[in-house]
């Protein structure tokens, strides 16, 4: 286990370089930042005084190791936009949507299998086709619009829980039964397929046959032979919401680093921006390794293949 | 679960959900919106990205910092277009390039210093010469040098390197902010005069101000007032009517705010601007068509809300000429110049290019499809191209782009908060303008000749220069002149004006019992 | 299993789409997305003009009037636009661009993800930190280079759509390729020198397409919506082209005021992403042959628990069965197929007492398996018993709950599965899996139950068996994995212990170990074996008695050496003539011409009749009961008393 972890640490380097580098030049080709920031009636000596001030002056190549020079200080530079420290906004923001994510994602996981066991347990039965159906809906039923259609039900209508906002347990309701709904759809219908497989395979009769009770069986012996397509797709999923849950985070005004993404790619903060991809990849190669890990905790071939 | 045998996955999920539980507790609770009836609670479309006093004209920094934390000299009443006294109770001219300002006395800043000459000239040297950038420096005093000397504790000498009829505006942009503020770099939670002092800015939640008990004026009559931002227009609306927020701005009409909005004019202009370098729009006849050709009733009562308009400032901004009336929609009319135009060999066949930007106003881009049936239908070629800010002031700005874009009319917005037309006319329709894509000799020497004119024969020379923009010159198609909208709970009165936007003054807002 | 695969390309086709017919659901969801790529292509002929035809003077016409005609019957929008055609508009725009982006992504990924998972190593290593790289890439970055660099187009637009894509399949399709070159039949596949690609076409894509099939149905209303909020920043659908992700990004704004210009947009995308993700579980389904038996399987499934004691109630009255400890009585199973239900045991009967052997002999497909399995009470939901008994010391096993049942399985009744590596449970210790009937049966802690297991496996013959509990069964032999599969059944020393095929897999030396350990635990405990096979040699070596079965039916039984000494049926005949031909499982009988027939089309009267040398007139007419032949025979032949007076 602590060779995977310290094969992944090392493997992932060379990735999250490619990574910063990459936004890094890509950034740059979007745009000069001056005229977001300058006066609309910026002289050319404002604009060259802007473009040295902040190193935009010199050769990309420079830049970059500039950067690099300074990251590796763990400065990640000056927010165009607030003059703050870049990497203080960031860190500022990460937790509100990893707490968002991480919560969203628990939730989405254990209805999922709650459900997708149910709908799995007898295939194309009424519940499995109710299930399926309602789920396939909950999949690809655009997010803005559970969003609003909330706020304006629960809050407005019905005054049940907070428009938005970040106070008490209340607010919380809404932005993750918004982030909810998709991943849980996705999960349902993995989970059931996984979980038809698996309930079909022998020693679920082998278990059955030694007089085994229906939830041993589903959840004993079934659940976790279904468990490794299930925990990619999660995985994946959970990598977008950590990317950023920017629908959410717009609309509940949720401080999260989806959203202060988006701004710096649209106020080309190039700062945050970089500081923002650097965290976020580093928690998605992470993330990467906690699936991983958790595949080779549940499938002792995988830590067989792992140990190799 | 009756899982069989010891499952190692358990405390790896136990662990994760008292992480989140505790992690959650950490975000739960610190957002205080709320807290009582003394508080006034406010919500922004977008959290200010600094409250640096030296950038209070970027709007989303002066309409909260603006009179509410910290005062200029001066002040502009938007109602009149006049100037009254602020922080400097007289000023008079003594010279061409002289001024002279009394200032006010007893006037203490939050942190219990005394506001002196000494702070006003440090306040006007830090904002026009420092290394600091300040938007303010850029946008009131682009072209001016200007030289700030106390006389003494109550008396401020203002030169300026070259005659500047209307420096007193001019200084209303300057935030007054004590000697001891870092003369080098932007400060993240200034200090001033106003009303009302910072209390706790939690950035990415919410921004809390307190009643300043030192306060030289009139008290408000609410003890706090707490900003917090949401993107999105529905939820602010919602907001209110859910008893969350006090006053919500920024709104559209389609976000619900029902029997809560409050419509107000602003100083926003919506306008094309058409660029009569290239064939065909370098035909007079042609742009006359795009004017005819644009529906400005349809899109005021279907798009945004809005009055038909024919030139770029509003009412109340030295300079307007209420005589210029919007061009009528005239589809008929603009088909005929257009093969008028075509008929004497004008290329009417390019396709020209709509520059859009998203979110510049609620339906941005309907309103460019509206513009775009409109030209299609007078047999012109058009296409749209919704861009994103920083791609659009590429074509908004000087140097433009070159490529293959061919003509474009780009789709823009132009709100003069300072209040004279000096401030739209030589950077939008000189022609070197930063944001001039046209002008003509004759048109520049009206304009040069109205900068340095004052009092009544100012607003004349720019008045005339409108007109003959509008008659002989016709470089942009002015859209209309737009209508704000906020949204305020019952526990509040206020009257919002065109400046509101900018400078939305909390002291104006009273409590209704 | 049946298997009812055909050749043949247009039969294919023709019979997939019979089975769609029979699927109200995926019916549905087909005539749905035939609707949409209708529209896609007569969108705009229909529409014409209507789409961009703008009314300022009359906006927000709320849906559900057809006053201004059938263009407004779903209201208009903002700029007084027919929302229903535009809807209709935008159909092919839509399409056009979720199409290929959704097959972009799911080809490359695809690919690259078998590829990667095939090879492993290095290249598998590579190619997950590509896709780390592009999962932790904003795409919004990428799309406003791209409006930057390039000018916005439907190329453009598909490009970043895919690539943002790619790493889901890349990873889907790379972790179960990972899983498969982990399993046998793919090492022999390396082994027989078949080239990657082969190996992959052949081995990889077919089990690891349906799950990125799903996946991709999903990812239309994701492409959709993405395609919706690129619009957003000016590089989607440039106006006054349409499509509903524009329509949806534009009617977001009004949602209070005039919620139906967001809403039929956002159902069409939503409609068809069920659509498509139906078709795709339907085709999934019945693409899969482990699975398709599935497909027949309606509400029956959940009831059958009810029918079953209806039918027992009404069932025949108890007949003495002379001290056996097992008594089949007129054992019928019907399988559902798509085609209807058909009957693969047709009144099967036997009967075993304790200490003795019975061997249940037949070819493959002649429902053996399916006989043991309806005796254990573990049918497949598919399979259904619709008639006879299964007396377990006097007590019908057919007519109790399942909770009754589930008190019997494992100490009155216990079965041995054919193959051992699937029949362990591969993520559970072993010591974990022979502690479960303990645990389950006789309440014993966990630590009581685990030395039981450990005694357990000693007892099979498994050397250190303290140490080895705690392992799972890939780390076993096969022989091994066979002994731990018998130790779980013989664990709560059942009256009767069913083995299926139990040595199949076996080598012979390790297969002949097997079997004296089945005798003699057999011969100390006193259980009845009931030992299923296809092996002449084995039936006759272990077993005491024999029941010989054919097309659903017994139709010779006996004593073992008296059986295969002078056989009174002509197939028991035939089969005897074959062994010394027989090499491999599944041989065809060389003696007797043609093959078993296929479940759904068993001859009427005597199902053998057309493999017979002896048929006559009346075997087309009159099925043979099994009667008598001689003490303690029996035969179901018309000729059997000819045969055994012969």
């Amino acid at each position: 286990m602590l060779t995977l972890l310290r094969r992944r640490a090392v493997s992932s380097v060379i990735p999250l370089m490619v990574v910063v580098l990459g936004v890094f030049f890509l950034a740059r080709l979007t745009g000069d930042p001056a005229n977001l920031y300058l006066p609309l009636s910026a002289t050319p000596e404002m604009r060259a005084e802007f473009a040295a001030r902040n190193g935009l002056d010199e050769p990309l190549v420079t830049q970059f190791g500039d950067y690099l020079a300074q990251v590796a200080h763990l400065d990640f530079g000056e927010s165009l936009r607030t003059a703050q420290p870049a990497g203080e906004a960031v860190l500022r923001a990460f937790p509100a949507t990893l707490q968002l994510a991480g919560w969203t994602m628990l939730l989405a996981i254990v209805g999922a299998v709650a459900i997708g066991s149910l709908a799995a347990y007898r295939p194309n039965s009424a519940t499995d086709r109710i299930a399926s159906f309602l789920s396939s809906m909950a999949a690809s039923v655009p997010d803005f619009w559970i969003a609003i259609m909330g706020v304006l039900v629960f809050a407005v209508t019905l005054g049940w829980l907070p428009t938005s906002g970040t106070s008490g347990a209340a607010a919380w309701v809404l932005p993750v039964a918004t982030l909810l709904i998709r991943p849980f759809g996705v999960l349902v219908q993995v989970v059931r397929g996984a979980m038809v497989s698996a309930l079909s395979a022998p020693y679920v009769k082998v278990a059955r046959g030694k007089g085994a009770s229906e939830p041993r069986v589903v959840f004993g012996h079934s659940l976790r032979n279904a468990a490794a397509p299930a925990l990619t797709v999660a995985g994946d999923l959970a990598v977008g919401l950590v990317n950023g849950a920017v629908v959410v985070e717009t609309i509940f005004g949720w401080p999260g680093i989806g959203k202060l993404m988006i701004d710096s790619v649209l106020q080309r903060d190039f700062a945050v921006l970089q500081a923002a991809v650097l965290l976020t990849a580093l928690a998605i190669f992470a993330l990467n390794i906690l699936v991983d890990l958790c595949h080779a905790l549940l499938d002792p071939r995988v830590r067989q293949r792992a140990a190799a | 679960m009756p899982g069989p045998g010891p499952s190692r996955s358990r405390p790896i999920v136990t662990s994760l959900v008292v992480l989140l539980a505790a992690s959650g507790c950490s975000v739960a609770g610190a957002d205080p919106v709320g807290g009582g009836p003394g508080t006034l609670r406010i919500v922004l479309p977008e959290e200010p990205p600094t409250l640096e006093p030296c950038d209070a004209s970027l709007t989303a920094t002066g309409r909260v910092t603006r009179a509410n934390i910290t005062e200029a000299l001066t002040e502009r009443e938007p109602s009149t277009g006049g100037l009254e006294p602020a922080l400097a109770t007289k000023w008079t001219r003594t010279s061409a390039t002289s001024w002279t300002f009394t200032l006010r006395t007893g006037v203490t800043f939050h942190d219990g210093s005394p506001f002196t000459a000494a702070a006003a000239a440090f306040s006007i040297k830090r904002a026009t010469d420092s290394g600091i950038d300040c938007n303010v420096d850029g946008y009131i005093f682009a072209d001016t040098e200007l030289t700030a000397t106390p006389l003494d504790d109550t008396a401020l000498r203002v030169t300026t390197s070259k005659p500047d009829p209307i420096l007193p505006l001019r200084l209303s942009f300057v935030e007054i902010v004590p000697t001891g503020t870092d003369p080098d770099s932007r400060v993240r939670e200034p200090v001033g005069t106003g009303p009302y002092r910072i209390d706790e800015w939690n950035q990415g939640r919410y921004l809390r101000l307190k009643r300043f008990s030192g306060y030289w004026g009139k008290t408000p009559d609410f003890s706090a007032a707490t900003y917090v931002w949401r993107a999105e227009g529905s939820v602010r609306a919602a907001m209110v009517t859910n008893d969350e927020a006090d006053v919500a701005i920024g709104l559209a009409p389609e976000d619900g705010a029902g029997d809560r909005a409050v419509e107000f004019a602003t100083n926003e202009v919506s306008y094309l601007r058409i660029d009569a370098t290239k064939p065909p729009l370098d035909d007079i006849r042609v742009r006359r068509a795009v004017n005819y050709a644009i529906d400005r009733e349809g899109l005021t009562t279907a798009v945004f809300a809005g009055r038909p308009s024919g030139q770029l400032v509003s009412k109340g901004v030295t300079g307007y000429n209420p005589r210029i009336d919007p061009w009528p929609y005239d589809p008929e009319r603009a088909r005929r110049l257009v093969a008028e135009a075509r008929a004497d060999g004008v290329r009417t066949d390019t396709t020209l290019t709509i520059i859009g930007r998203n979110g510049i106003y609620p339906k941005a881009a309907e309103a460019m499809e509206v513009v775009q049936d409109g030209l299609l239908k007078a047999g012109l070629k058009v296409r749209i191209k919704m861009l994103d800010v920083n791609a659009w002031l590429e074509y908004l700005l000087r140097p433009f782009p070159t490529g293959d874009t061919g003509p474009t009319l780009l789709q823009a917005q132009h709100g003069n908060q300072a209040g004279d037309a000096a401030f739209t006319m030589g950077q939008i329709y000189g022609s070197d303008g930063a944001q001039s894509s046209y002008g003509t000799a004759e048109f520049d020497a009206r304009i040069a000749r109205a900068q340095l004119a004052s009092g009544g024969k100012r607003q004349r020379a720019f008045a005339d220069a409108f007109d003959y923009q509008n008659d002989k010159v016709v470089r942009d198609a002015v859209m209309a002149n737009m209508t704000g909208l906020l949204a305020l709970s019952p526990k509040v009165r206020y009257r919002p004006d065109s400046a509101t936007n900018d400078e939305m003054r909390l002291a104006d807002m009273r409590r209704q019992d | 299993m049946l298997d009812t695969s055909e050749a043949g390309g247009p039969a294919v086709r023709r019979r997939w789409f019979a089975l769609l017919l029979r699927d109200r659901f995926a019916c549905a969801a087909a005539l749905v997305l035939v609707l949409v790529a209708l529209c896609a292509v007569l969108g705009p002929l229909l529409a014409a003009d209507l789409a961009t035809r703008q009314n300022l003077r009359a906006p927000d016409r709320p849906p559900f009037s057809l006053d201004h005609g059938w263009a407004f019957v779903l209201g208009s929008d903002s700029l007084g636009r027919p929302v229903a055609a535009r809807l209709l508009t935008a159909a092919g725009t839509t399409l056009a661009v979720a199409v290929p982006a959704v097959l972009c992504s799911l080809a490359v990924g695809s690919v690259w993800g078998m590829w990667a998972g095939y090879h492993g190593g290095l290249r598998e290593n590579v190619s997950l930190r590509v896709a780390d790289v592009i999962l932790s890439f904003p795409s919004l970055l990428l799309a406003v280079v791209v409006l930057y660099v390039f000018s916005p187009s439907a190329a453009s637009l598909v490009l970043v759509l895919a690539v943002a894509r790619i790493p889901v399949y890349l990873r889907t399709a790379r972790a179960e390729a990972a899983e498969l070159r982990g399993r046998l039949f793919m090492d022999a596949a390396r082994t027989f020198g078949t080239g990657g690609w082969a190996a992959i076409r052949r081995h990889v894509a077919p089990s690891v397409l349906p799950t990125l099939l799903t996946v991709a149905a999903l990812d239309f209303c994701f492409v959709m919506l993405a395609e919706s909020s690129l619009s957003f920043l000016g590089i989607g659908i440039q106006p006054p082209d349409v499509s509903w992700g524009l329509m949806v990004a534009q009617g977001r704004q009004e949602l209070q005021s005039a919620w139906w210009i967001a809403f039929f947009p956002g159902l069409a995308i939503v409609v068809t992403t069920v659509s498509a993700t139906a078709l795709a579980s339907w085709a999934r389904l019945t693409a899969d042959p482990g699975q398709r038996w599935r497909e027949a399987l309606g509400r029956t499934g959940g009831k059958r628990p009810r029918r079953e004691r209806e039918r027992s109630a009404a069932g025949n009255g108890t007949r003495p069965s002379n001290g056996a400890v097992l008594a089949v009585e007129d054992l019928s199973v019907d399988v559902h197929t798509p085609a209807g239900p058909v009957q693969v045991v047709r009144g099967v009967g036997f009967t075993v007492r304790s200490g003795e052997t019975l061997a249940l002999l037949g070819e493959s497909g002649c429902g053996k398996s399916m006989t043991a399995h309806a005796v254990a009470g573990l049918l497949d939901p598919v399979a259904e018993v619709t008639g006879g008994q299964v007396r377990l010391d006097g007590v019908n096993l057919l007519a109790i709950g399942p909770r009754a049942r589930r008190r019997l399985a494992g100490p009155h009744l216990a079965m041995v599965f054919q193959d051992a590596l699937s029949a362990l449970n591969p993520v559970l210790t072993v010591g974990t899996q022979l502690a479960e009937p303990f645990r389950i049966h006789e309440g014993m802690s966990r630590r009581a139950a685990r030395a039981r297991a450990v005694e357990l496996m000693e007892r099979v013959g498994i050397p250190e068996a303290g140490s080895r509990a705690d392992a799972y069964p890939h780390q076993f032999s096969g022989g091994m994995r066979q002994r731990l599969l018998i130790a779980t059944a013989v664990a709560l020393r059942p009256k009767v212990l069913i083995a299926d095929e139990p040595t199949t897999a076996l080598d012979v030396t390790v297969q002949a170990q097997i079997m004296d350990l089945l005798a003699e635990l057999g011969g100390e405990q006193r259980t009845a074996l009931v030992l299923i096979t296809h092996d002449l040699g084995l039936a006759a070596e272990h077993a005491d008695r024999v029941a010989v079965m054919y097309a659903g039916a017994v139709v010779e039984t006996g004593p073992v050496a008296e059986v295969f000494g002078k056989p009174h049926h002509p197939y028991t005949q035939g089969l005897l003539a074959s062994v010394p031909a027989e090499q491999h499982r599944g041989a065809r009988l060389r003696s007797i011409p043609g093959g078993p027939p296929d479940p759904g089309a068993v001859p009427a009267g005597c199902a053998f009749r057309t493999r017979c040398p002896l048929a006559r007139e009346r075997c087309a007419t009159h099925r043979p009961a099994l009667n008598g032949t001689g003490p303690g025979r029996a035969a179901a032949c018309h000729f059997g008393k000819d045969l055994a007076d012969a």
